[in-house]
């Protein structure tokens, strides 16, 4: 019980600061636009009526975006003095680590939500697979979770926001386009090990409808190694 | 970004106060702190003594028996010294203050008892006026005088309660001395210097030394450095 009340506390004071900043609003804003721009150019380009292409753009608009959602999360608190308070109150590294990380999820579930607006029309003038749809969701939502992870330890690295989105952004685009490398490779070894690396090729399950259970708990090891490194990192700079 | 109220909020909610409770604490630390002004103001935009403040206020809640604070006013402007200071007073009221600082006078204003530490060895403790005292067996007194320098060191040396003398020319003002008598502290003996001048020369300046903290800790810490280098020595 008690340890529910740290990390609520935590998560609280995350979200008041995300809405208190300008930087959930713009993340929000710049993933409604480039979700709806896409939405509009793969359905009136193709004529075909499903989210599979959008669904695809839309895991690399958050391999882009998510790095501006998490840098901030420890180096805000390293360059603002704020961490040596955090880490003085009697709160577990584990409350902190996981309360900012459910605080990043929250803006993530937020900002899907409110990019399903585009499902009204494809409803209204069309007849999409809502299964697949929502196969798709979910893998949006776990990608996202795998990314803010990695994110999120990247902050702890760094006082410097900056840099830590520097960081965060080619490593996750190296996770997205490692599958790419399979075709390159003769030996079976490495292609396996491309393609079980590979956000993309592991996100295109969830788009083509299905939802493996090896996809959904690569995303989920992928997120808590990093939350488990962050927590790590965090205790033994303590 | 997070307002003061906001922010005592999430500390007080790290704490485990009971939301029953957490109104009537933050009103008492704002109070406290005399942060009514700056409730809703972000913590980056504060002034570096509010945003001590706003540390100290965050300390105080949930009631802790001892606060532990470390250089509380450095680097703060004159006029939020002094409120910071008043501010340490009224806490220690009801609360064990623990403070550490180089800047002595703070200690002889807001401290009850004193402790000197050098290299992690404490010296002395007690209170302020109890080590002041203590100094005080060797004050001394500095005068400056014309005259000539032989005559007038051997009339101070035969004054009663003058313990040593030493005599030094001043530089900017030829045929004028600068003279630092060692006297017996609990004596009354600046109108026998006086006196004991003014037979062989002319009296241009006399006072008598009080002992600082400073002076005192600079006695603690001088007497230890000997013994490190006699120690050394043998």
């Amino acid at each position: 019980m008690n340890a529910w009340i740290g990390l609520k506390a935590v998560y609280d004071k995350e979200m008041l600061t995300y809405f208190r900043s300008p930087i959930a609003y713009f993340v929000i804003a710049v993933f409604l636009l480039g979700t709806g721009y896409f939405f509009t150019y793969n359905i009136f380009l193709t004529g075909v009526g499903t989210m599979d292409q959008t669904l695809q753009n839309m895991g690399i608009l958050l391999i882009t975006l998510s790095p501006v959602l998490t840098m901030r999360l420890f180096s805000a608190e390293y360059n603002g003095r704020t961490m040596e308070l955090l880490m003085t109150l009697p709160l577990r590294t584990w409350q902190v680590v996981l309360g900012k990380y459910l605080g990043a999820v929250s803006m993530l579930v937020l900002m899907t939500a409110a990019s399903c607006i585009n499902l009204i029309p494809l409803y209204l003038y069309g007849n999409p697979q809502t299964l697949n749809i929502i196969a798709g969701y979910i893998g949006f939502i776990l990608l996202g979770m795998a990314c803010i992870g990695i994110g999120q330890f990247f902050s702890a690295l760094t006082e410097n926001q900056i840099v830590a989105a520097l960081i965060t952004i080619p490593t996750l685009l190296g996770f997205w386009f490692v599958g790419h490398l399979q075709s390159l490779q003769s030996s079976i070894l490495l292609r396996d090990l491309f393609s079980h690396l590979s956000f993309s090729l592991h996100y295109a399950d969830f788009i083509h409808g299905l939802l493996r259970s090896e996809a959904i708990v690569y995303f989920l090891v992928v997120a808590a190694i990093a939350l488990t490194l962050n927590n790590s990192y965090l205790q033994w700079r303590r | 970004m997070l307002d003061v109220t906001d922010y005592l909020t999430f500390v007080a909610r790290a704490k485990h106060i009971p939301s029953a409770q957490r109104t009537s604490q933050l009103e008492r630390v704002i109070h406290a702190c005399r942060l009514e002004s700056v409730t809703r103001k972000e913590i980056y935009k504060l002034s570096k003594g509010f945003r001590q403040r706003v540390g100290l206020a965050q300390a105080l809640l949930g009631n802790p028996e001892v606060l532990l604070l470390d250089e509380p006013t450095a680097g703060l402007d004159p006029g939020q010294i002094q409120e910071t200071r008043e501010v340490i007073r009224e806490v220690g009221k009801n609360h064990a203050v623990l403070l550490s600082t180089h800047i002595l006078p703070e200690v002889t204003l807001i401290c009850q008892r004193v402790a000197i530490i050098n290299h992690g060895r404490i010296l002395a403790t007690g209170s302020p006026q109890g080590l002041q005292r203590a100094a005080e067996e060797t004050s001394s007194v500095l005068l400056e005088a014309s005259g000539d320098p032989d005559q007038l060191k051997r009339a101070l040396s035969d004054t009663d309660g003058v313990t040593a003398v030493s005599v030094r020319p001043v530089a900017s003002r030829a045929g004028l001395y600068s003279i630092d008598c060692q006297v017996d502290a609990q004596e009354q003996v600046e109108s026998r210097i006086a006196r004991a001048v003014i037979t062989c020369g002319e009296l241009f300046r006399l006072e008598r030394q009080q002992p600082t903290l400073e002076n005192v800790f600079l006695r603690y810490i001088g007497h230890t450095n000997n013994e490190h280098s006699s120690g050394a020595s043998a």
